[in-house]
């Protein structure tokens, strides 16, 4: 199909489409356009759901849309004329469309409810949010529970075990004694992983693990009890024949042959059947487990005359029987294992999600788990949608090739329940790209697409495309893809790709495999650990080809040509213009050594996150330090931290001091003025934090660590130059770090490091990413990257590194699952065991499984290759043992051979441009910041003095206006109110006073008095009196002062008093202080 | 005065900067015939933030001086009245307890549930409305309003909503409907003139009391209202946001028509937006933003903190330079330090005392305050020193026990056992929440926190808040259990706010509903991303829209006017605005809210200027020419000890800098509580077991294999079982093990089959080497020893381990030490050194070839090394991969930022 024509039909608002779209292609422009044209034809922005696989994907597609909408609203006509006819508006829709098109802007943003963009996560999460009461759900905080709540509460289900005295608990001893703590730890927690797949499956409630295992029964054709070795031996014909066999055993007068003899009488002497078997089974059967052979037929006739052919028949026989026995065996092994991990496994799952419960947590395998549930309960869902305002009526997904069997059944359980003639039923748009589905460790199921593809285009009508024209990739490129995987029938989806880029140069170079150098000498003496390093045992494949990488980078930046994507222009190749593909992250420091060694500016997937790296360990050890005096270690390493400084020497020298721990020494040191300047300073900056540590929240006390560190500055100068933007952003994200876990509750250092140990133990995607560093900041660089981490991305320049590597690490003691994305609930649900204990049964089940990995592999390699904008090279070293399965190295030279190019190139020669210099950038100076002066005041902290001198003002106020002696004003805690009315009261009953508050006695009061001179000045009274003779102003003062004090009150008095003479002439204006004990003072 | 009805005056004022100095104009001249005594005039304000400018704009208008009005708020008013009312926390408690007793939701959904409701009822109350008499009609006006009929969950929601709420309606009044009573009390009295200031359209309240009121005496209503622009800014922002219900024209033609109506924009120069690419930049630009206005000499500056975690760190930025913020909103007191006390002492409460948890308690600044500093600090060395050498992960008896048995920790157990006191103050079981709050503050009494937690101004918030409660529930009976209690105080620390009021600063930092109708010179709106910066939307228990409509409920329209009125009202009212956001987080892409896009995109189109700038550089992160760390290779000859143990060599062999941080500075990692087995403690445990079989049977051969596997099981039990008795996942250790005992009873009898008898374990050794000017002091204990009967001795080391490994590590005997080291240190009638591999069935020795010329070389390079060293050699830090990956000095070598790295 025409690239214009299938644009038109994807696009077509009125049908619902799938469309399978090859990378490059353009899944992200044409999903938003679909949206844009769902808005035009009068969609309102509320009724448009659009999901996803990744946040940052679906807030990449709402700021494609606002940049749009935004080009819509304010760009020309001309520009707006042909955006729109790019995206399939007929030309005499135009004029019509044009009002609209203008609008939709606006009506986007401030649309209630808003258009939705959304992952399958953050929708499901909506739904929960919005459950009705009668859920039980509210209050849950979506919480990804990982391995560190897993872990609490796995020693919390282990102790309660040991309390209990049940199944769960048998069962669990059961898989600790027989497959160990970290396999019975991994089992378990794989099956929580998957607790929806096991409540789908098995069901939910007590009864699950009995249904899950009666299934089991039969996949593996087993009883409840193990009965195979019982059963054979209590066939008497099959021990009558063993016994025969043995007779004719003893007639040979070979020695092997009368130890088998020998061997089959002892069974009836021994202790129980399994033993017995045992005996059986080495008599019939070698070591291996295979049918014992015979010398010859001619042999045995001489051995045994006349019944050697009874002799052979029996060898056949029974040889079957034990071998079948011995299958049968090993299923019931296989079921005893489920069994406990079943049992145990309810019960683990039980006991987390208890623990969730409580706590109202929930993970988004809960979260999948719930709506699956709400959803698939018909007047539920519907009031589900209402309560939400949800009326969707456009559904597009993205991505598709991602989703999890159990999304799909959500979906379908909505989608299934619309009539075709229900007027509101969605449309619905999927694209996805099965080819790229590498997310199976994430339980994506890519079957799932042509399932959901096949269930729309009966039920929707939808149109089925197929886009496979790459606006990404050079011809030649694609001639290699298109050699690779054409021919691959475990590759299905795959058409032949064609490219638009006619005239982009391309390359597809295949470097020949690194071989292991011939082995070094051993060295003749003793290696002096002073002199030379340990010599590394590995060989020095690896090392070569990071040098080949190197080396060829160097010679490709400042040279090759490259097509700028933005301009179209040809420029020299830049290292921003290299992506350095892997599948493994373990292997990278070999790469990055390498790339360091050459100068190369790189900027690498971190290896474990940010806490792992050496700035943030520099921090923790500091923070560490500030509350553990008795931590040396800590306190030395914050001392050789760049913050700090310290040398060796210096380190020696707090070495040689004789106080209990380091601190003391480093204060004592810099006490007695013995210290070096860089130990000076370390202890005075240490001290200070050391205080500020009790009383500042942990990130004002990292800032000011970092502030009066001059903590950038120092790191600056000493971290390599490669390193520093890297380092840079780390530094950020430690702080950032500590202002997102300090801003939550209940803060402390002890409990911030504990997180930080929690979490830098944690590993895996909980561990806290190193800091980001974006791409305007980090300069010119070479990308290294997982090919999983690349999907989504680009370059001109692509490098596969380790491309011949096929070893897959086992997945020990994983999960068999197959849910065929056309059932409702998985068929199939067991844990696979040790090898030797895992039967036949299964075996299609497990092949199943490996001929899904293998097309993984395929898809990585896809995904890998599609990449490459221009230049494509792999690299890899040749593997010690050969091996079955072929590498991507090994395709790409097959398909590089089938093409006719020799010396594992294809395409064009790079044209070369001249190098413009590839000097590292001089330094930036850091910016000044702007001088300023300081603003505002600290006040002393309000004593108890003080509050009691409001409080009892507040009190006096209240009484004096007929407040309620019963209850205190607002402002005074209801505990403190009797004594603070008892002290109010003495005063207001004063005698000397009582003119003052007695209604009888003045013409009229005010309390707290109010008055503003014209100046602007504003000023309050406590008490203002109109006797018959005079006014009196009043203040009341809760302490005896002092005679300065004394001074400005009275100062102050005068001021009321020529304010109230101001105010009110005429009447002479008298003041007084009012003390606590009832007593005036005149003034 | 006056006595007659007369309508409410509304005047609808232009929402301009001077709004409130308007509103005083009209006051004076309204009541010019009283002055100068505006005493007796009542003028209510919405909030207290504006009686200062109310104040100066009165003066001002009355040009001489003045008694100034009553200047209060309507919840002043009313509360002055007496009006408090059942305290909302009395009125929760009844709540829950009612829920409680219904049995409809799980226990653990209880409180939000009710915190929920109570924010429907409070929704309800203010404004005026209530649910209908009937639980039908309300059930069949959801109905309608849901378009669902006849629904189950319809009902039980129509249901539960409706008991309660007639529940609640039958209490005493709460604080709404206190209010609402108070304040009509105050109506029937009114006896003077009332004027009020009005944020915009009046509340439901506000409402009703201004008709009351004007039964009696006359009120004037002054009403900020955006369409009346005059000013420029104003009404280029009403192009933006046209104000009014109404379907306003398309974007593009308001913006025409704006640049028609203003051929200049108003709001260049004076609104800009600042899209940062992360949250330190961010922080900069806020902080560049404010240094800037403030070397300007701008005196009133507000910081409207909608994204609080970036105003944080400008904050901290600003603090650097010595510019203090005055913090109106405050924190929630759980993020307080005083509160993280609490918490601590709750968890150490709930999970007996868990190491952690006890450490985070006793480290609080607050606990032990009564002691002096100095036997505070060593007390908390020893308890922390203590706990780890004991491996004390939790129990507060235990780890007194443990302690006071031993000299040194005297300080420590003083705290335990003040700690114990505190933690019997707390109730056992269920009890009322006074006696809970009781409880806890006796406990804190006891740990010597209280004083401390007075003096400081959150702590003595936190103190008062605790008696507070304790008061206004000290009647109620209910009982509640410790978890319901702890989420109930969770709750209430979650919402009450401690505000730092000791600062005075031209920096005033705010929410942006806080800022209506105030004056700054400058503000900054941080965090004006689409997240940070939305309409605050109510959806308690109802979140749909045509119900909330039918209900009466407040709907998202209204928040949307309302944010666009604020920003009008903020961007109007100040000289400068500055709104920051972040264009990225981590990589997802951010965007600016859509308020400000929506202007944005109108200046854009109108005035071809879209308001957005880059902040000014952040930290420059380009690589600097920089010269990175160079290897360190310190030589230091006076500290090479000369006694050294088999494991220093081989650390000396791994890394010289290793060895001179372990051996020459004397540093070692802390030690730590170990909650469960590690391989290394597994190790340990084989060799005490082996050992004790091995003292109790010297010679196996002739015993029968039985007797000797079970006694070697009994033995393994014992070693084990206070690890199991501890963490039940231990029984796996165990089964490892045990799966080694035959095995290990066959390769013994084997081994003695060939001559060899145990001849001891766990022997100390020491052997001199000769240095050039002296003798080093070799030493190390041996696992065991082997004797044959012609005297040559084999010396075995239990490794649980995988015996490959120890294939490969014995094959470059040169590198290995551990063997040739004993070998060496045991003497010259030693024929073998093995490894002994203990891990699955069949255990099997891994022997040193050339036994005693590898111990003579060994021997010899470690004295040429120590040798070298005690004349000046350095020790580099070139540990390969292998040694790094799991040293503890990594971070004073300082690996990572070596300019080269060695293989
Ligand atoms: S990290 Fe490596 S280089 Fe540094 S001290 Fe340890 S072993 Fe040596």
């Amino acid at each position: 199909m025409s690239p214009p024509k299938l644009i038109a039909q994807a696009l077509d608002p009125r049908h619902s489409v799938v469309v399978e779209a090859c990378a490059g292609s353009g899944k992200t422009w044409l999903l938003v356009s679909r949206i844009l044209r769902l808005l035009l034809d009068g969609a309102s922005p509320g009724e448009v759901l659009a999901i996803t696989y990744t946040r940052k994907a679906a807030r990449e597609i709402e700021a494609r849309l606002s940049d749009w909408l935004r080009l819509l609203a304010i760009g020309s006509d001309n520009d707006v004329r042909d955006f729109l006819l790019q995206r399939a508006l007929k030309p005499e829709e135009i004029d019509a469309a044009m009002p609209r098109a203008r609008g939709l802007y606006e009506r986007v943003l401030s649309a209630q409810p808003s258009l939705t963009v959304s992952t399958f996560h953050g929708w499901f999460a909506r739904l929960v949010q919005g459950a009705p009461l009668s859920s039980d759900l509210a209050g849950f905080v979506l919480h990804e529970s990982g391995v560190r709540l897993k872990d609490e509460v796995w020693q919390l289900f282990a102790t309660s075990c040991g309390r209990r005295n049940d199944a769960a608990t048998a069962s669990l001893l059961w898989l600790l004694q027989h497959v160990g703590a970290e396999a019975t730890r991994k089992l378990l927690f794989n099956l929580s992983e998957r607790r929806a797949e096991w409540h789908a499956y098995a069901g939910e409630g007590g009864a699950a693990p009995v249904r899950a295992l009666a299934g089991l029964r039969e996949c593996l054709g087993v009883g409840e009890a193990p009965a195979a070795i019982d059963n054979l031996l209590a066939d008497e014909l099959f021990m009558r024949k063993l016994h025969e066999y043995a007779e004719i055993l003893r007639r040979s007068d070979v020695e092997g042959d009368q130890q088998l003899a020998a061997r089959l009488e002892e069974v009836s002497r021994a202790a129980d059947n399994p033993a017995r078997f045992s005996r059986i089974t080495s008599a019939l059967l070698t070591r291996e487990g295979t049918p014992r052979q015979r010398k010859s037929a001619k042999k045995d006739q001489e051995r045994f005359g006349a019944a050697a052919a009874r002799f052979a028949e029996l060898h056949a026989r029974l040889g079957e029987r034990v071998l079948a026995t011995l299958a049968a065996r090993r299923e019931e092994q296989a079921y005893e294992l489920n069994a406990h991990v079943f049992i145990a496994g309810a019960a683990w799952m039980e006991a987390l999600e208890q623990y969730k419960r409580e706590r109202r947590l929930m993970d988004f395998t809960d979260l999948e788990w719930h709506v699956s549930r709400m959803l698939a309960d018909e007047p539920r869902a519907a009031f589900l949608q209402a309560r939400l305002d949800a009326r969707y009526r456009h559904i597009l997904l993205d991505e598709f090739q991602d989703t999890n069997p159990l999304q799909w059944q959500i979906l379908l359980a909505w989608l299934a329940a619309y009539g075709a003639q229900d007027a509101v039923r969605p449309r619905v748009f999927v694209v996805g790209d099965p080819k790229q589905s590498i997310y199976r460790f994430r339980r994506a199921e890519p079957r799932v697409f042509d399932c959901a593809a096949a269930f729309l285009q009966a039920e929707y009508g939808a149109h089925r495309l197929a886009n496979d024209t790459t606006r990404r990739n050079a011809p030649r490129l694609i001639e290699v893809v298109n050699q690779i995987f054409a021919e691959t029938p475990q590759f299905p989806h795959f058409r032949p790709h064609c490219s638009l880029n006619e005239s982009l140069p391309g390359r597809v170079e295949l470097l020949p495999l690194c071989v292991r150098e011939a082995a070094e000498a051993p060295p003749a003496h003793l290696r002096n650990p002073l002199a030379t390093p340990q010599a590394v045992a590995e060989d020095g494949r690896r090392r070569q080809e990071a040098a080949l990488l190197a080396a060829r980078i160097a010679e490709t930046v400042g040279r090759w040509a490259v097509v700028d994507r933005d301009s179209g222009c040809t420029r020299p190749a830049r290292y921003g213009d290299i992506m350095v593909l892997t599948r493994r992250r373990g292997i990278l420091p070999e790469y990055e050594r390498a790339l360091r060694a050459a100068g190369i500016p790189y900027l690498s997937v971190g290896r474990g996150g940010l806490l792992r790296t050496l700035e943030a360990a520099d921090l923790t050890a500091l923070l560490r330090c500030l509350v553990t005096t008795a931590d040396d270690l800590a306190l030395a390493h914050a001392l050789r931290s760049p913050l700090l400084g310290a040398g060796d020497e210096d380190l020696l020298q707090l070495a040689g001091r004789g106080e209990p721990n380091w601190w003391q020494r480093l204060q004592g040191s810099a006490g007695e003025g013995s210290a070096s300047s860089v130990l000076a300073r370390a202890a005075h900056l240490l001290a200070g934090w050391r205080e500020a540590a009790a009383l500042l929240p942990v990130h004002d006390l990292l800032d000011r660590i970092y502030h009066e560190g001059d903590l950038v500055v120092r790191y600056r100068a000493a971290v390599p130059a490669a390193l520093w933007p890297g380092v840079a952003a780390n530094l950020e994200a430690f702080i950032a770090l500590a202002l997102r876990l300090d801003a939550g509750r209940y803060p402390s250092l002890p409990r911030f490091l504990d997180e930080l140990a929690r979490l830098g133990e944690a590993g895996g995607e909980e561990a806290p990413d190193e800091g980001t560093i974006q791409a305007a900041e980090a300069g010119d660089r070479v990308r290294i990257l997982t090919i999983h981490g690349a999907k989504g991305l680009e370059a001109p320049i692509v490098w596969l590194i380790d491309a011949h590597n096929t070893h897959q690490p086992p997945d020990a003691w994983s999960l068999l699952l197959d849910w065929p994305p056309e059932s409702a609930q998985p068929s199939h649900l067991s844990v696979l065991g040790r090898k030797d204990e895992c039967g036949a049964r299964r075996t299609a089940l497990v092949e199943a499984e490996a001929a899904f990995a293998a097309r993984e592999e395929f898809n990585l390699l896809y995904v890998a290759l599609t990449r490459a904008q221009q230049f494509f090279f792999a690299s890899g070293i040749a593997s010690g043992h050969s091996s079955m399965k072929s590498s991507f190295w090994d395709r790409i030279d097959a398909a590089l051979a089938a093409l006719g190019s020799g010396e594992g190139v294809h395409g064009d020669t790079p044209s070369t441009v001249e190098a413009a210099s590839k000097a590292m950038h001089p330094a930036a100076p850091l910016p000044q910041s702007i001088a300023c002066s300081p603003a505002g005041i600290r006040r002393e902290a309000a004593s108890p003095g003080k509050t009691y001198g409001a409080r009892l003002h507040a009190a006096l106020d209240w009484l004096s206006s007929a407040g309620d002696a019963g209850r205190p004003p607002q402002g005074i805690p209801a505990a403190d109110w009797p004594a603070l009315r008892a002290a109010a009261r003495a005063i207001l009953d004063a005698p000397q006073l009582s003119g003052f508050f007695d209604p009888s006695c003045h013409l009229r009061a005010f309390n707290e008095a109010e008055f503003a001179l014209p100046g602007g000045v504003v000023g309050r009274i406590d008490r203002l009196v109109e006797m018959p003779e005079a006014y009196w102003v009043l203040d009341y003062k809760s302490g005896r002062p002092e005679a300065a004090l004394l001074e400005r009150y009275r100062l102050q008095l005068e001021n009321y008093r020529s304010a109230v003479a101001m105010l009110f002439p005429g009447k002479p204006v008298r003041c007084g202080m009012v003390f606590s004990d009832g007593e005036l003072l005149e003034i | 005065m006056h006595e007659a009805a007369r309508p409410v005056v509304t005047l609808r004022l232009p929402l301009t900067a001077d709004f409130v100095d308007v509103c005083a104009q009209r006051i004076v001249a309204e009541a010019g015939a009283q002055l100068p005594d505006l005493s007796s005039l009542l003028v209510v304000l919405p909030s207290p933030a504006l009686a200062p400018a109310l104040r100066q704009g009165l003066a001002a208008a009355a040009g001489r001086a003045l008694m100034l009005p009553r200047i209060v708020t309507l919840a002043q008013l009313a509360a002055a009245a007496n009006a408090g009312g059942q305290p909302e926390s009395l009125r929760q408690l009844a709540l829950y307890r009612l829920l409680r007793e219904r049995g409809w939701f799980t226990d653990s959904a209880l409180w939000e549930i009710c915190a929920e409701l109570i924010a429907l009822f409070d929704e309800l109350n203010e404004r005026a409305i209530g649910l209908p008499e009937d639980e039908d009609i309300l059930l069949s006006r959801l109905e309608q309003a849901y378009d669902a009929r006849g629904s189950q969950l319809l009902r039980f929601e129509a249901e539960v909503v409706h008991r309660l709420w007639r529940a609640e309606a039958a209490g005493p009044p709460g604080r709404h409907a206190a209010m609402a009573m108070a304040l009509a009390e105050l109506a029937g009295k009114a006896a003077v003139p009332l004027f009020m200031l009005g944020e915009g359209e009046p509340r439901p309240v506000e409402r009703l009391f201004c008709e009351a009121w004007s039964l009696r005496q006359p009120v004037m209503v002054f009403q900020p209202q955006r369409d009346a622009a005059v000013e420029a800014p104003m009404r280029a922002l009403n192009y933006a946001w046209p104000p009014g219900t109404d379907e306003p024209p398309p974007l593009a033609v308001r913006a025409d028509a704006a640049r028609a109506a203003l051929p200049a924009s108003p709001l260049a120069g004076r609104l800009r937006l600042i899209g940062a690419a992360s949250l330190e930049a961010e922080a900069a630009a806020v902080a560049a933003e404010v240094k800037r206005w403030l070397a300007a000499g701008r005196t009133a500056i507000a910081l409207v903190a909608a994204d609080r975690v970036a105003a944080r760190r400008a904050r901290a930025l600003l603090e650097r330079d010595g510019i203090l913020v005055q913090d109106e909103t405050g924190w929630k007191l759980s993020t307080t330090r005083a509160a993280a006390l609490v918490d601590a002492w709750l968890e150490v409460v709930a999970a007996d005392a868990y190491h952690r948890d006890l450490l985070d308690l006793v480290k609080s600044p607050f606990v032990f305050g009564d002691l002096p500093e100095e036997s505070r600090q060593a007390g908390l060395l020893q308890l922390e020193e203590g706990l780890a050498r004991h491996n004390l992960a939790y129990g507060l008896g235990r780890c007194e026990a443990v302690l006071a048995r031993e000299d040194g920790f005297s300080k420590a157990v003083d705290m335990l056992k003040r700690v114990a006191a505190a933690r019997r103050f707390m109730p056992r079981s269920g009890a009322t929440v006074a006696d809970w709050l009781a409880g806890l503050e006796q406990a804190l009494q006891a740990m010597g926190a209280l004083d401390g937690l007075v003096r400081d101004e959150a702590g003595a918030t936190l103190v008062e808040l605790l008696r507070t409660r304790r008061e206004e529930l000290a009647t109620v009976p209910a009982r509640l259990t410790f978890s319901e209690w702890r989420e109930w105080l969770n709750r209430e620390l979650e919402s009450a706010a401690f505000i730092d009021r000791s600062i005075d600063s031209p920096l005033v930092m705010t929410h942006l509903a806080a800022t209506r109708l105030r004056r700054f010179d400058a503000a900054v709106l941080i965090g004006a991303d689409g997240d940070n910066l939305a309409p605050v939307l109510s959806r308690a228990v109802f979140s749909n829209q045509a119900v909330r409509s039918d209900l009466g409920l407040s709907l998202s329209a209204e928040a949307t006017a309302r944010l666009r009125d604020d920003l009008s009202g903020l961007i109007a009212a100040c000289g400068e605005v500055t709104a920051t956001w972040q264009t990225m987080r981590g990589d997802e892409a951010n965007l600016l809210c859509p308020e400000l896009s929506l202007l944005s995109v109108l200046h854009a189109r109108a005035w071809g200027d879209d308001l957005v700038t880059k902040p000014e550089a952040a930290a420059a992160l380009e690589p600097l020419a920089g010269e990175g760390t160079a290897m360190p290779r310190p030589a230091a000859p006076h500290r090479v000890p000369l006694r050294l143990s088999a494991s220093a060599y081989a650390s000396l062999m791994a890394c010289p800098y290793q060895f001179f941080a372990r051996r020459l500075l004397g540093l070692a990692e802390a030690e730590e509580v170990r909650e469960a087995l590690e391989k290394r403690d597994y190790g340990e445990f084989v060799h005490r077991i082996l050992q004790r079989f091995h003292a109790a049977h010297a010679q196996l051969s002739g015993q029968p294999d039985a007797a000797l596997a079970a006694d070697l099981e009994a033995i393994s039990r014992e070693v084990f079982a206070p690890e199991i008795a501890e963490n039940f996942l231990e029984h796996a250790w165990l089964a490892r093990w045990l799966e080694c005992v035959p095995g290990y009873i066959a390769w013994q009898k084997a081994r003695e089959a060939s001559g060899w008898r145990y001849a001891g374990g766990e022997l100390v050794r020491e052997r001199s080497l000769p240095l050039a000017g002296g003798e080093l002091l070799l030493h190390g204990r041996l696992d065991r020893l082997d004797r044959r009967s012609d005297g040559s001795e084999a010396v075995l080391d239990y490794k649980t381990q995988d015996g490959q490994a120890l294939k490969r590590r014995v094959a470059d005997p040169g590198e290995d030490v551990q063997l040739a080291c004993y070998a060496l240190l045991q003497g010259e009638q030693v024929h073998e050194a093995a490894y002994v591999a203990l891990d699955g069935e069949a255990p099997f020795s891994v022997p040193l070839t050339e036994v005693q010329g590898m111990a003579r070389a060994q021997g010899a390079r470690l004295a040429a090394a120590i040798d070298a060293l005690r004349s000046g050699a350095a020790l580099p830090a070139h540990g390969v991969d292998a040694s790094c990956a799991w040293c503890e000095m990594r971070g004073l070598c300082r690996r990572d930022y070596h300019n080269q790295l060695p293989r």
